[in-house]
């Protein structure tokens, strides 16, 4: 048993690994952010922009007119300008970079308490080298600052579940509320995962034989906060569009998601830039293409002038569409959560699209290599990791619930940025596996940890061809393609 | 009840916001009277005209409302707002709120703001010119709102310097307006499998 003075050692010993992380996962980011500048605008973050100029030059946020997005991230990007005016993307880009402490800390800290010091210290090391999550940091996409929020929501609904008698259960989920609120102001996305992960904790309140009412005054604090902080953005739309809602995507992903032509957004503008120099484009696989079926795609409802209720149009022709096309429905299922678990992600693309400069590029072979590689091993090892070794509890009914909500949104429109609220979780479960091993195990936790992977492993082989023609084109140039 | 203190405390923060935007809800026939002398420009005296910002804000409003207003009466309003001395008014006929009203031209783009935008040869290429072109032809949601392309570095670099009085620089902005104009010949590209 160790003493007073060598648990105060240990734990000092720890703290200053624990920083010493952070400021490595810190440094390689600046670095990574000072390598990549001038990087070129593409698709939604130009998006981004246009809307934060709106919101600096009139005062209004203007919609997408095929999205309302939430408001905080060109909230963000026109508080930058206010700023740093020409410098306000540089400074938008290292505020993110600096926000990405919040990612590494909430990681560490979730794999703690779930695991112990090891397990934490290696998903830290993990976390500073996931090359995918960590160029998110200077994309201007709100994922950075998204997951810098979800991060620690999640870690202290982790705590407030895992210890529901603590005194601090109330802070903690009000906290969670709090932050998890204010991201959904930044990716809508998580709006109805928030209050299903307060499930497990309910569950647990319910077997340890507390009363009905007293588990629903506990889980309905934190949800009439989240409902507090949703409410101010939902009743400016209610005055503008005459809909209560935070915001409002789902019409336009069911055009791009329910529709006969295959959508994958890693691909798309590969695609178009292949298109324009007259090179043949990157396809998926035969047997899945909607031409097998001959079926033309369904236009969007352009003549309805409202804006949600051209995206309910959009959404009930999808949806006719699809119970006319059960079988296509289906193969384009296996298709998009093909392209959510393909080792691909923004930065091969970027790479792709010659949108870094000579300084990134000089180095893109082992970019590629380096990013293909943490995206793939981050999959497989963080799957059979969780499988394996994840404990039950609480917990691991928050793992599982994100892990399905989001092959359910992928499901719909699927793409590598989609998978990254995940990423800290399989970051997790990478690191359970490398510190523990997978034996003594259970033999059901085995067979789950084999099937999961197997599963993976057929879903990489149905995306190869597109995966392989972007790590290429990401490699040497979209020139090698044809 | 001590236990349940925190919940009234949300739920009571929860009916004041309702109540301020019932408080500050506006019909649209108030909108309307709002922004009267410019959807009547004729009728009204412009002696105690509202700020921009205040016009903007209503007109934002009632233009997404749904039947808030008609593709006459934005194709109207558009052509009205073009005509001001206000820059502000003249961009915001360029946004997406009239541009998804106006009338549109046989290849589907808003007639009266492409003219406005690019009717003109050679184009003023100037900054206050620069902030129109982008606001219509750099917005979100593609070519049916006018938006072609999407803004670039060097393009955000000229709206910020066009917004403190900056010209574009003329003969690098011409060869953009040149090659763009070529690749809107080579037709859309298409996308998907």
């Amino acid at each position: 048993m160790k003493s007073p003075k060598e648990d105060k050692q240990t734990v000092q010993g720890f703290s200053r690994k624990f920083a010493g992380i952070l400021a490595a996962g810190l440094i390689l980011r600046f670095l990574l952010l000072g390598l990549a500048l001038p990087v070129e605008l593409q698709s939604d973050e130009a998006n981004y922009v246009y809307l934060a100029l709106g919101l600096e030059r009139f005062g209004l946020f203007f919609d997408c007119y095929r999205f309302l997005w939430p408001p905080l991230y060109p909230g963000f990007l026109r508080l930058c300008f206010l700023l740093a005016d020409e410098q306000g993307l540089l400074l938008a880009r290292s505020l993110q970079v600096l926000s990405t402490l919040a990612i590494g800390w909430s990681t560490m800290s979730i794999a703690r308490r779930l695991f112990n010091d090891s397990v934490a210290l290696v998903s830290g090391l993990l976390w500073i080298v996931h090359l995918p999550l960590a160029s998110f940091s200077h994309l201007l996409w709100s994922e950075s600052l998204f997951l810098a929020l979800w991060g620690p929501a999640l870690a202290l609904l982790i705590a407030a579940s895992q210890e529901p008698n603590h005194p601090a259960r109330g802070r903690r989920l009000l906290g969670y509320a709090l932050l998890a609120g204010i991201g959904v102001h930044l990716k809508e996305a998580s709006l109805y995962l928030t209050p299903l992960l307060l499930l497990p904790l309910g569950w647990t309140l319910r077997r340890q034989g507390t009363h009905t009412l007293k588990i629903l005054r506990i889980i309905s604090q934190p949800l009439l906060l989240l409902a507090l902080i949703l409410l101010p953005w939902s009743l400016r739309n209610l005055e503008t569009y005459g809909r209560f809602t935070v915001a409002s995507t789902l019409g336009e992903n069911i055009y791009n998601g329910l529709n006969s032509s295959h959508r994958n957004f890693d691909l798309i503008p590969v695609n178009t830039a292949l298109q324009r120099n007259n090179q043949p484009i990157l396809q998926v696989r035969a047997s899945l293409r909607s031409s097998n079926e001959n079926l033309s795609p369904w236009p969007r409802a352009e003549e309805v002038l409202n804006l949600p209720e051209r995206l309910d149009e959009n959404r009930r022709r999808g949806l006719a569409f699809t119970r006319d096309h059960p079988g296509w429905f289906l193969r384009g299922r296996l298709q998009k959560i093909s392209d959510l678990v393909a080792p691909v992600s923004f930065l091969t693309r970027h790479l792709a699209l010659g949108h870094y400069p000579a300084s990134l590029t000089r180095w893109r072979t082992m970019l590629v290599i380096w990013a293909a590689g943490a995206s793939a091993l981050t999959l497989l090892l963080g799957l059979i990791g969780l499988a394996s070794r994840l404990p039950a509890g609480p917990a691991a009914g928050i793992f599982a619930l994100q892990g399905a909500y989001y092959l359910a949104t992928g499901s719909l429109v699927a793409m590598s940025r989609f998978r990254l609220p995940l990423v800290p979780l399989l970051l997790i479960g990478c690191a359970s596996l490398i510190c523990m091993g997978l034996r003594p195990l259970p033999r059901h936790r085995l067979i789950l940890a084999a099937g999961s992977s197997l599963i993976l492993v057929a879903l990489w082989i149905i995306g190869w061809p597109t995966t392989w023609g972007l790590l290429k084109a990401a490699s040497k140039g979209l020139e090698v393609i044809g | 009840m001590r236990a349940w203190r925190g919940h009234f405390v949300l739920m009571l923060l929860m009916a004041g916001l309702v109540a301020l935007h019932l408080a500050s809800h506006r019909s649209n026939d108030e909108l309307r009277t709002e922004l009267a002398h410019l959807l009547q420009p004729g009728e009204q005296s412009t002696a105690s005209l509202p700020t921009s910002r205040d016009t903007l804000e209503a007109m934002h409003i009632l233009l997404n409302r749904p039947q808030g207003f008609s593709r006459a009466e934005g194709q109207q309003l558009s052509e009205t707002l073009l005509a001001e001395d206000d820059p502000l008014l003249r961009e915001f006929a360029l946004s997406i709120d009239l541009c998804r009203l106006s009338r549109h031209t046989d290849l589907n783009v808003p007639a009266t703001q492409e003219q406005h935008v690019l009717g003109r040869t050679p184009p003023p290429m100037d900054g206050p010119w620069w902030l129109e072109y982008v606001t219509y032809r750099r917005k979100v949601g593609g070519k049916q709102v006018g938006g072609r392309r999407r803004l670039d570095n060097l393009e955000l670099l000229w709206y910020r310097r066009a917004l403190r009085g900056e010209s574009p620089p003329h003969a690098e902005l011409s060869m953009r307006l040149l090659r763009s104009a070529r690749e809107a010949r080579v037709g859309p590209i298409p996308r998907g499998q």
